[in-house]
């Protein structure tokens, strides 16, 4: 089913629109030419250039944008752990950590960590984390410069196009039809909020990255501590507490990002680059009749009860897709409201799916690799 | 100033592309910047004085404080054993005996609860 507003309407005019795509996705995907050594790396690059460039073409054909980006940034999700824990083992033999991995400053910086060195990075004028700035596969300069680059660009677009742990929120969030919660106060957003406020003050006080050490539910997906006192066995039950509840279970009765929504630091962190971000989602209320299934269908609690979209909103489209009159749509700031949205429209999707490409590109190809290697 | 507004959202995809295709660059330019240092209370701060011989080596960092705003009354000093070692240091004023081997690290014949085993000896903070 193709919809009307915004599909393309032909097959040519969306391959054309695809093509700036295509070369993008090649370009990024090589790796600067690592990813074309053999033949069976030179299959498996064209193989995932093929997959992203269909989801973006389909995306531009049936006018679906949040489907078909759901579909890439949740398997891209999944495939980011398999590499990811991967790396890990080749690198220490396992994918927990130990007390001399954090010694020794081995640890991979996650962009959830930015939200914790924040305050004592200004005062202290240190990081508080046990990475490396300038080696390994996530060091803290990259990281630091991909996720402050791309939130500019993007806002909290980040948090639905580049964020390899939001793609287990968004997956488990589609698989019930009908939600048996079927209504969530958009006033818990601001629980986000509020985490990002204590976790960068608790962080701060003890100079540790507190969120990391209790409660990040991805380091089930990614990395976490060895069991090898009571300490780290509590860590460990309450990673998979949070995980079943606020990525499986939540997700599934309520249809919402519950994690995403409600408890990441790093979400309400790039909220605030919504306000800085060229690209936003506005509603035209001339054309708006008040239906509320942007409202209803907004995963991240972002659309207020006025039909408004908020600070937190992560630019995935499910509204614009969902509003039956075009009234929910992409607008670039400072150009006229209703005017032009296929072409704000597309503005957007470039930059965005080049983020989703590339900064989760590489590891889906390591990935595919890696799962054809077992057989 | 829509002309404006479009040019600028034109240009993100090239500013996107361009945080990748320098990042090596921008990474370098980044790792200038005033705080991209970790932490003293991870690294152990700067090693002050070590102590060398054939079958064992140990390094003394600098005190650091535990805080963000350092609480001088805590001092905790990072020592980093490689090999056997059986001897006396003196941190912060107090003398401590150790006693380092493959299996444990005892500090005044001991066990001591803030060690940890690295790849080639042992890691011990004290306060």
């Amino acid at each position: 089913m193709k919809n009307k507003l915004y599909s393309t309407g032909n097959v040519l005019r969306s391959i054309l629109l695809t093509l700036p795509m295509t070369l993008i996705s090649m370009m990024m995907l090589s790796q600067g030419g690592q990813a074309l050594g053999t033949l069976e790396d030179t299959c498996v690059y064209l193989a995932a250039c093929a997959i992203y460039n269909i989801a973006f073409f389909l995306m531009l054909y049936k006018g679906e944008i949040d489907k078909w980006r759901a579909v890439v940034f949740a398997t891209s999700a999944v495939l980011f752990s398999v590499s990811f824990m991967n790396n890990l083992i080749e690198l220490r033999g396992s994918v927990t950590y130990s007390d001399a991995d954090v010694l020794s400053c081995e640890i991979p910086f996650c962009h959830i960590v930015t939200t914790m060195v924040v305050i004592p990075a200004a005062i202290k004028q240190t990081i508080i984390f046990p990475g490396s700035i300038m080696t390994g596969f996530a060091s803290i300069s990259a990281m630091f410069v991909i996720i402050f680059g791309s939130s500019i660009i993007l806002g909290r677009g980040f948090c639905s196009w580049g964020c390899f742990y939001g793609g287990w929120d968004d997956a488990f969030s589609r698989v019930a039809k009908n939600p048996i919660i079927k209504k969530v106060n958009v006033a818990y957003r601001w629980f986000s909020f509020a985490m990002l406020i204590i976790m960068a003050l608790w962080s701060a006080a003890t100079l540790a990255p507190e969120y990391c050490s209790w409660l990040c539910p991805f380091k089930l997906v990614t990395e976490r501590d060895a069991i090898v006192d009571t300490e780290t066995l509590l860590k460990n039950v309450v990673m998979v507490i949070l995980f079943l509840g606020l990525v499986v279970v939540l997700p599934l009765i309520t249809k919402k990002r519950i994690q995403c929504a409600t408890f990441c630091p790093m979400g309400a962190f790039e909220s605030l680059f919504n306000k800085i971000s060229i690209f936003h989602v506005k509603n035209n209320e001339s054309k708006c009749i008040k239906c509320g299934k942007c409202q209803r269908s907004c995963p991240l609690l972002a659309i207020d009860s006025k039909l408004k979209p908020l600070i937190n909103c992560s630019k995935c489209g499910k509204c614009v897709d969902a509003c039956p009159t075009g009234a929910m749509q992409f607008h670039i700031k400072g150009t006229p409201v209703g005017t032009k949205i296929t072409t704000a429209r597309l503005l957007f999707l470039y930059p965005a799916y080049t983020l989703m490409v590339t900064l989760i590109g590489g590891s889906v190809v390591n990935a595919i690799k890696i799962i054809i290697n077992l057989f | 100033m829509k002309y404006i507004s479009y040019s600028i959202a034109a240009t993100m995809t090239i500013m996107m592309m361009l945080i990748f295709i320098n990042l090596d660059g921008w990474m370098q330019m980044a790792a200038q910047l005033p705080f991209m240092k970790i932490d003293p209370t991870i690294t152990g701060g700067e090693v002050v004085d070590s102590i060398v011989s054939d079958n064992y080596k140990l390094w003394i960092h600098e005190g650091v404080h535990p805080g963000l705003f350092e609480d001088k009354s805590r001092t905790i000093t990072q020592i980093d054993i490689e090999g056997d070692y059986y001897g006396k240091v003196t941190v912060n004023g107090k003398q401590y005996e150790l006693n380092a081997t493959s299996h444990d690290v005892k500090v005044n014949g001991e066990e001591y609860a803030a060690s940890f085993k690295r790849k080639n000896g042992w890691t011990l903070r004290i306060e």
